[in-house]
Order: structure tokens, then sequence, then C-alpha cells
């Protein structure tokens, strides 16, 4: 409403303006004309008045003339007339407040005096005072009406259609782009108006779109994880089948004993029991990895991420229950150092243990067996790498090292790309680390490798024990 | 040697056909008698049944379950025959738990004729 008030007080400047002028102009013009009227009237009067006078004068003597001049003036005094013996002075009598009109009388040839008309200019003073007066109400009514028109229609055409406008654009900047306007003005408002109704129009396509291609992309990056995932448990699945066999045996023999009659009584009931111990054992494992396989700890596409405080020893552990029979197969221990009382940050805990497995599997394939994997979980004081900012900090490390043929120097720059393999076709689809190096990113971490030829591979995770925004 | 009792009993575990085959002429010159299993699950058939077994001559290596781990389960139900445990890869790792089994025997292949047929004589009851 500030730019409609500066307008309508620059209106009624200029409407008090053109009033005031007009009412000057006026008010010299009358002036004029009444000076004039005045001056004409009084040389009638003069002309008439001495032409009078003188042939009264010489038929009759000076009284009778003079008697003449006696019912000239008005009462009021605003016409006044007077005798004045002697000569006509030679400057009129001037004043503000009167006329003077000096007619000269000759009688037979000879001037015996004049008469004085002189008329009060009060009448045009007064006049003045009224059109003043006048211009003053004229001029207060055109402000109040010409107020009142621009409070309405500035309230009509600008103010409301501006804070509609105003509010609209808090809203899209707020991210709600839904709703038109709708203005059916057709001025710079309504055109501009049109044309954000235009462009919100736009924007929601974009974003749609936008939402499309995101949505595309995140359901590819999980199926490129899933496939990672079925790798990693085809790996895992020699070591799973050699697991499964113990309690397998164990169960298949006292089933047969039983079922042969060999044992039977007190002696079959503890077979049974024995049996049902091992089964469960048996799938306890194969559900571990079915889970994993699933990805039901990893969030389905199109979710947002679903980060909960996660106990990174525990999944640890949790972990090398999966890859434990693939290194005892390969006569590989694994020594875990957690350090106690590690904090919990929030992370999907499915993805995480994702990248460990990739991790883990990698340093068992790359270990001579026997051997040793190493796998530490710690809190560090480090600084992040220039492309993450470069935040010096604590973050939790989880490095897992191996004793292993080591990476190549030439080779270690590309470890994680996409599709990089080292190994034959078949062996491999070469996604683990590149996808173990995305769910990294995305919890706003990094992964360092350190490797040296013949003497194996450390691959260090760190992860930020705060969530960036 | 054919005097030696014909009421004993060897199972031969070996997924490779011609090596059962090998196995089983040798010890069936032993005059001993023979029962076969190509895999984990047909040994614990074998080793369940109502005929007792005298001696178990295993594989490690074998589709489903390995020959090891069938005698782990065979001891864990009791059953006490002396066990040939034939290996390709005769490392310490599989020599310890071959030891902890009790009552057996690591056989690093390849092995000559007479080192088998020197143990099964050995460990066979007369």
């Amino acid at each position: 409403m500030k730019l409609a008030r500066k307008l309508i007080l620059a209106t009624l400047a200029g409407i008090a303006l053109v009033l005031a002028a007009s009412a000057y102009f006026r008010i010299t013009r009358e002036l004029e004309l009444f000076e004039r009227d005045m001056i004409m009237d009084h040389a009638v009067l003069a002309r008439t008045l001495a032409g009078a006078m003188a042939r009264v004068w010489e038929e009759k003597g000076r009284d009778e003339a003079l008697s003449l001049l006696a019912n000239v003036s008005t009462p009021d005094g605003r016409f006044r007339v007077r005798w004045v013996d002697g000569e006509v002075p030679v400057t009129p009598a001037l004043s503000r407040e009167r006329h003077y009109t000096d007619v000269p009388i000759q009688v037979r040839g000879q001037a015996v005096g004049f008469v004085e008309l002189s008329e009060s200019r009060g009448y045009e003073q007064a006049y003045v005072r009224d059109t003043l007066v006048r211009t003053a109400w004229a001029t207060l009514a055109a402000i109040f009406v010409a107020t009142l028109l621009a409070a309405v229609l500035g309230v009509t055409m600008v103010g409301r259609p501006l804070a509609k406008l105003a509010q609209k654009a808090r809203s899209i900047g707020a991210g709600d782009l839904s709703g038109t306007l709708n203005l059916r003005q057709r001025d710079e408002i309504g055109e501009l108006a049109r044309e954000i109704d235009a462009m919100c129009g736009r924007l929601v396509q974009a974003r749609s779109s936008l939402a499309g291609e995101t949505e595309a992309r995140l359901r590819a990056m999980e199926q490129l994880r899933h496939a990672d995932r079925l790798a990693t448990v085809g790996k895992l699945a020699s070591g799973i089948a050699h697991e499964v066999g113990t309690p397998l045996g164990v169960a298949l023999v006292r089933a047969n004993m039983i079922s042969s009659g060999r044992i039977g009584g007190e002696e079959a009931r503890e077979g049974a029991r024995i049996i049902g111990e091992q089964v469960e054992r048996i799938a306890r494992i194969i559900r571990q990895l079915l889970d994993f396989a699933r990805g039901q700890l990893v969030r389905p596409p199109g979710e947002g991420a679903r980060r909960e405080p996660v106990d990174v020893a525990g999944l640890v552990e949790k972990t090398l229950s999966l890859v434990r029979p693939l290194a005892d197969k390969r006569q590989l221990t694994i020594d875990l150092h957690a350090a106690p009382g590690l904090p919990k940050p929030r992370l999907d805990e499915g993805q995480i243990q994702q990248v460990l497995l990739n991790l883990l599997v990698n340093s068992i394939y790359a270990s001579d067996h026997p051997g040793k994997v190493m796998v530490d979980v710690s809190l560090v004081n480090t600084t992040a790498p220039a492309d993450l900012g470069g935040a010096k900090g604590e973050y939790l490390c989880l490095s897992v090292a191996d004793q292993g043929v080591g990476i190549p120097a030439e080779v270690l720059p590309r470890i994680f790309e996409p599709f990089f393999t080292t190994k034959g076709v078949g062996e491999g689809a070469g996604l683990g680390l590149s996808v173990a190096y995305g769910i990294v990113r995305e919890h706003g971490g990094w992964i360092d490798v350190q490797s040296a030829a013949r003497e194996g591979s450390r691959f260090s995770i760190y992860l930020p024990l705060h969530e960036a925004a | 040697m054919s005097h030696e009792t014909r009421s004993r009993r060897v199972v031969i575990a070996e997924d490779n056909d011609d090596m059962r085959a090998a196995l089983r002429e040798l010890i069936e010159s032993l005059g001993a008698e023979v029962a076969e299993a190509a895999s984990g699950g047909d040994l614990i058939m074998l080793l369940t049944d109502e005929k007792p077994v005298d001696l178990l001559i295993t594989d490690v290596r074998m589709p489903w379950m390995t020959g090891f781990q069938v005698s782990l389960a065979a001891r864990n139900a009791g059953l006490t025959m002396p066990i040939i445990v034939v290996t390709a890869f005769g490392d310490e790792h599989l020599r310890a738990q071959v030891e902890r089994l009790g009552s057996a025997s690591l056989l690093s292949k390849p092995f000559r004729p007479e080192e088998l047929l020197s143990l099964a004589r050995s460990l066979l009851p007369s």
C-alpha cells in the first residue's frame, strides 16, 4: 500500500495545485473586470453629473447645483459624492479601499470646483474572500473524493492483486507450486499474474520430470546394489554350503538311525531333539543370507534415507558371522578389534553391511591361506578429503586389512570405477567397490585404500558421526 | 588272506567313479565286504542302516557334505568305527581336525596301494 499512498498523495497535490491556479486566475480576471466596470460607471456618472451641475449652476446658482449631490451618496458609504472647491488635483487620490474619480465643473468656461466620486472596494474584497473560501471547500471536496476513489480503486485494482502476487511468490519460494492466481485484470498486474501462473506450470512440469528422473536413477542404483548383493551371496554360497554341511550331517545321521530302528525310545527322542537343533541352525544360516540378498535391511527405492543410530561393532560382528564359513573354508581367521564405547552414528544399517561384506569378501579372496583378516572399528581424528569439504573432526573408522597379494599401483586409482575388474569374464561383475563407494559417499563419508604388493591391502571406511544437513 | 573274516564290512565314500572302483578292488582283496557311497548323503544312509560298519574310508571333497562333516556327525551319534580320511590336500589344519575325531587316520593323495592296504589291515578287526 505504500506505493498506492505515494500515488494518491501526488495526485492530491496535483489537484490542489490546479484548483489553486484556477482560483487565482479567476480572481485576478474578475478584479480586472470590476475595476474596468467601475471606471466606466464613474465616467458615465461623472459626465452626466457634470452636465447637470453646470446647467443648474448657470440657471439657479451654486447652492441649487450643490443640492443635486445631496442624495447621490449611498447611506452605507459604498458610493460617496463630495464637492470640492478649487482646481482638480494633478494626481488623483489613490487608495486601496476606495476608487476615486474627480470631475471638474466649469460654469461659463470657468472652473469652479470638482465633484469627487468615490466607491468602496469592500465589495471586491468580499468577492475575493468568498472565492477563496469556495475554492478551499472545492479543493477539500476534491481531495476527499479523490482519496476515496484512490483508496477503493487502489485496494481493488492494486492492493489486493499485489497482496495475492506477494502471497504466491512466498508460497513458490516455500516450494508450493499448486494453484493458480487466475487474476482477470487486463492490466500490467494481470499480465504479471498470468506470467507467474505460466511459470508455475512450467516449474511443476520440470519438477515432475525431475522427480521421475530421480526415481529412475534411484531404481537403477538399487538394482545395481541388488546385483552386487547377489554377487556377494554367490561368493558366500560355497562357504555357506560348507557351513550347512555339518549340522545337516548330524541331523541326517540321527534321522536315519531313528528311521532304521537302530535307536528307539528315549534315545530316539534325544535324536529328534538334536535334529531339531541342527535344522534350526541351518535355517538361521540360510535366513541371514536371504535377508542380506533380499536387502531386507535396505530401503526400497523411492523411499527416503532410513537411518537409525547403529551399533557399528555389533553390525560388524553380525556381518562376520556371514563370512566366517568362507574364511574357515579358506583357512583364514578374522580378528575383530572394536574400541569400547563407540558412538552410534545414524546409518542405513543394511547398506553399511553391504559395504562391509564387500570389503570382507574381497579381503578373503585376496588373502593367501592360511592367513588373517583384521577388522578394526575405532574413532579417529582426521581431515576429510577436499571434495568433501575438507572438514577436520572425529570420524568412525571401519577398516578391513588382509595379508594378501596387494593391489598393483597402476590399478589402485581405478578400483572404485563401476565394472572395473581384474578378474576374468564371469568371475565378478566388478560392481562391489563402486557400490561400496556410492553407499559410503551417500553417508557423507569416504573410503581410503592403502596397499603394498605382497604385503596386503587395507580398506578404511570413514563415516561422519553426524549426518550432514 | 582268504581265511580273514568275511563278515567285516567296509564303506568307501568317494565321488570320483574311477577312484571308487579302484578302492573297492583294493579292499575286496582283503576279503572284506564293500559298500559304496558317492556323496555325503549316500554315506550317511550307509552308516546309519542296521548293518554295522567296521571301517570307513572317505574322501573329503564330496557334493553336499564333506567326508569330514559326515565323520563328525557319525562320531557325534556314537558310531565308533575306525576312519581313514583321504584328502588331496594334506594340510595341518585338517590333520588336527581329523585327530580330534578319534581313531581316524589321514591319508594324503597320491598314495601307493600298499599304504592304504597296510593301514586298512591294521584297522580292521581280525
